[in-house]
């Protein structure tokens, strides 16, 4: 049995531990917003948070994900409105929709770790393959995600120092 | 259905769910439904309003990423004049009274959703209008004329006002309107106007529910592995190595694959690799060299006329290879099969052809066979096919359990119906002022139709004339006419090869657009003239003009400090001329700075879709210009995954402007038409900037490759 800490809950499951962590999501654990695209960590589908880094999870063994914070599209927030969320609907990025959770995952962890993202920055990170070409609207809404995030993290300081 | 007439339009209260206004259309033209059979009405419902004011409007066509869920959803609301916070959308089941105008079947493509449906969703909605304007007139004892509505509601003279769902009791009772009359186009209040997507926010929190996704008690997974040469068959496999792997519960042989069943996708996969099969025969002597040199010789069979009377001859040779579709979400089907039911769920272009494969492959008639369509993670038209629909049903059969059937991505590369490679010939007089005066063209190309033909016949005979049909219209379309010659003398000669090809996005026109737009421009440079002024020169349509010319504008044509290439394109109704700018350094390294994009689709619905479908489709033919190739050795694919068939990436992209030019009184086409002009736009722009003329694509042939684009 494997113990894993999925969108803040703790799950075991029974799979041989070199099972990609993927498919125990999906198939093992029934959260099916991520999705499958190669297999071979090419077009980022399957992007999770592992502890708040973008993980290509279809060639992450599973047994490598025990102990870690784990999050899936699920889990990014309670009611679709995390800032990036907010920004996707905002700009209308999706079209087939089938990258999106990945893309969306991607963008949560480059502006964690950098806030005010450069488009420089986004050519770097923001690596997943879109089939529908929607990534001049995925930049934007980076961009866009920046300010609402920023905003809201202002927002919080604010209502803290009223405290 | 054709035409809505008054007698296919029927009504009812159903007892389902308290009662509803429901509008339905039988399809032999008969109302067949009474008060209580609701069941029936239910597999040819396209809209129920309810007395709660709720309204479920069912669209007919596919949503895969184009929106259609949006737009079929906003032309029965702009006639109804419903509120749109209360509407929710299904999409519609296999039944024919659903078939698009277009095809005479459910199919989602050829970029006809809103072309096709244009006239009967809005009747959809207008019949509604009538009967609540009529109960609400009956009500108050006045005549319909009086009244008017707004956001859900009938008003009256006096500003007392009925919402839909206090009348859907009254309205149900009354026979429907005759001949419903549509609002004049400067009515509208919704078509027109940006509407937020419906799919999007399922789409932002993982809740979108794609083929793939399908689970249910009892659900076994399958995957498969097709003889990697083509036609070849399976020869030696070890059964009992693949049903020693856990989870794994079934072999099962195929006429060309052999595939496992476990109780999971990955369990399934394990199970194929212990298989260790073999293949045997097939098309071994198939490589890139022998398709070559079949349509060389198709070619060389039969030499372009001499031109007399001309100033100059100019003879030309262009070629493209085929191409994979690549949709993200790889091919899946999911069976549910009984003695008397079988139930499909399917991300598929076509509700007719999933439901049609089912009755041949079963016993079954149409009304124990129910196609249910997810939303699908890409479409290009891969999945206008039906061939993992078949052997969804086949597993299932085998096993007699039900399965979801899911492709890896190598046998979603290596088992596509490819776009077809094509070999073109020009010979082009023009006078001395190096206009054309004379344009002989050949094509040789494999043909869709043919294998759609044996397929298909007697549905496909219906939608395009047997003449047609061997003639073969989308391997010709953008050839057979251009718009800079009146009668262009094209031949189109049938290739023979063994390589499945099919419907990729814009289909002829994909490489139709860049022979024609590369030759214009070629003639443009060797008459010395500017090559926007050259095509305004020669063109016959003023839209074309209006076009190209408001294209040049904006991407300040001839003045830019960059290097410049342009191309138009006419499709599926629709006028696209695009302008790309670009610098490239010396190891052939593209910098795109910027695409300029203008479409003339005729009346537009909902703008910000149009300006999604022309930034996706033209970055859709972008990476087939410049990457796109499925090579072929000892009759096997070379490319199985991404990282030998490449798509751009985020860095590559450039920016892009978009302007629509909304014209007309009918809607075109938009899904496809952004993705033809794009390679010649490219090329041409290449040939502007290094003085090279690409006449293969991909450029990556040529050393060319897309590098980081310009930031803003």
């Amino acid at each position: 049995m494997i113990s894993l800490n999925v969108n803040g809950k703790t799950m075991t499951v029974d799979v041989e531990p070199d099972t990609p962590l993927l498919w125990v999501v999906r198939e093992n654990l029934g959260l099916t917003g991520t999705k499958f695209g190669c297999g071979i960590a090419q077009c980022g589908a399957c992007t999770m948070l592992i502890n708040g880094q973008a993980t290509r999870t279809c060639v992450f063994p599973v047994s490598a994900a025990e102990g870690l914070d784990i999050t899936t599209i699920e889990g990014l927030s309670e009611a679709n409105d995390h800032p990036v969320q907010q920004a996707w609907q905002e700009l209308e990025v999706p079209q087939c929709g089938y990258c999106q959770s990945g893309q969306i995952l991607s963008a949560v962890s480059l502006l964690s770790q950098n806030p005010n993202p450069s488009d420089e920055d986004i050519n770097i990170q923001m690596m997943n393959i879109c089939r529908c070409g929607t990534y001049p609207r995925i930049r934007k809404a980076v961009h866009r995600a920046s300010e609402l995030w920023n905003n809201a993290a202002a927002n919080l300081e604010t209502k803290g120092a009223n405290v | 259905m054709n035409t809505l007439s008054r007698r296919q339009f029927l009504q009812s209260s159903a007892a389902l769910t308290g009662v509803s206004l429901l509008i339905g259309c039988s399809s032999n033209g008969q109302v067949i439904v009474q008060p209580g059979e609701s069941e029936t009405i239910d597999n040819q419902l396209w809209l129920s309003v309810a007395s709660d004011n709720h309204i479920q409007i069912t669209v007919p066509a596919a949503e895969m990423g184009q929106g259609v869920n949006t737009s079929c959803a906003m032309l029965i609301s702009e006639e109804l004049g419903c509120d749109w916070q209360n509407i929710s959308v299904k999409t519609a089941p296999w039944n024919k009274a659903f078939n698009n105008p277009t095809f005479r079947m459910q199919m989602t493509g050829g970029s006809t959703t809103i072309s096709g449906y244009w006239k009967p969703l809005r009747k959809v909605g207008a019949t509604a209008r009538h009967m609540f304007l009529q109960a609400a007139a009956n009500r108050w004892n006045t005549d319909p004329s009086a009244l008017r509505i707004d956001n859900g509601y009938v008003f009256n003279a006096n500003g007392e006002r009925l919402s839909f769902g206090e009348l859907v009791t009254e309205a149900s009772a009354l026979d429907a309107p005759e001949d419903v009359s549509l609002k004049p186009l400067s009515e509208h209040q919704l078509i027109g106007k940006s509407v937020p997507r419906m799919d999007t926010p399922p789409k932002t929190e993982g809740s979108a529910e794609f083929g793939i996704d399908v689970n249910f008690d009892g659900l076994k997974v399958a995957t498969i592995q097709h003889a990697p040469v083509l036609n070849a068959t399976v020869d030696t496999f070890d059964k009992q190595a693949a049903l020693a792997i856990k989870g794994v519960e079934d072999v099962v042989l195929l006429e060309h694959a052999i595939a496992v069943v476990a109780d999971t996708y990955w369990h399934a996969k394990m199970g194929i690799a212990a298989l260790k099969a073999t293949f045997a025969g097939g098309e071994i002597d198939l490589d890139d060299a022998a398709v070559k040199a079949h349509l060389v010789q198709q070619l060389d069979d039969e030499p372009l006329p001499t031109i007399k009377g001309a100033a100059k001859t100019h003879d030309f040779e262009y070629e493209v290879p085929y191409l994979a579709h690549s949709t993200l979400e790889p091919m899946n089907c999911t069976v549910k099969l009984t003695e008397d039911r079988c139930d499909i769920w399917v991300p598929s272009q076509s509700q007719s052809l999933t439901g049609q494969i089912a009755e041949k492959l079963t016993d079954l008639k149409q009304e124990q066979i129910h196609v249910h369509l997810t939303y699908l993670g890409g479409g290009f038209g891969r999945r206008g096919e039906i061939d993992f629909v078949a052997e969804t049903i086949e597993i299932a059969q085998a096993t007699g359990k039900p399965i979801k059937l899911v492709w890896s991505r190598e046998e979603d590369t290596s088992n596509d119906f490819y776009r077809p490679t094509a070999l073109t010939r020009y010979r082009i007089g023009v006078d001395e002022k190096g206009l054309p005066i004379a344009w002989h063209n050949q094509l040789a190309s494999p043909s869709i139709f043919e294998r759609i033909f044996k397929l298909f016949a007697p549905g496909f005979i219906s939608w395009v004339p047997f003449t047609r049909i061997i003639d073969d219209p989308v391997a010709v379309e953008g050839m057979k006419e251009v718009p800079y010659v009146l009668e262009p003398d094209f031949e189109y000669l049938k290739s023979k090869l063994p390589v499945p090809v099919g419907f990729w996005r814009s289909v002829g026109n994909s490489y139709s657009a860049f022979f024609t737009e590369s030759v214009i421009d070629e003639l443009a440079h060797l008459a010395g003239q500017d090559p926007v002024q050259y095509r305004l020169n020669t063109m016959h349509d003023e839209r074309a003009k209006k076009v190209l010319s408001t294209a040049a504008d904006l991407a300040n044509w001839g003045r830019s400090n960059v290097h410049q290439g342009v191309a138009f394109h006419k499709s599926f109704g629709s006028y696209v001329a695009q302008v790309v700018d670009l610098t490239i350094d010396d190891n052939k390294v593209i910098t795109l700075h910027k695409v300029t994009i203008v479409i003339d689709s005729g009346i537009v619905v909902n703008p910000d879709t149009v300006e999604a479908q022309m930034e996706g489709g033209m970055i859709f033919g972008l990476v087939a210009a410049a990457e796109g190739e499925i090579n072929f050795k000892n009759g096997e694919n070379v490319q199985k995954n991404f990282d030998t068939y490449p798509m751009l990436r985020m860095y590559q992209t450039p920016n892009i402007v978009v302007k629509l030019l909304p014209s007309g009184d009918a809607p075109g086409g938009v899904g496809e038409p952004a993705t033809p002009p794009i390679a010649p736009a490219l090329t041409n722009a290449i040939f502007a900037a290094t003085g090279e003329r690409i006449r293969s694509l991909p450029i990556r042939k040529a050393g060319y490759s897309i590098g980081t684009r310009v930031n803003t």
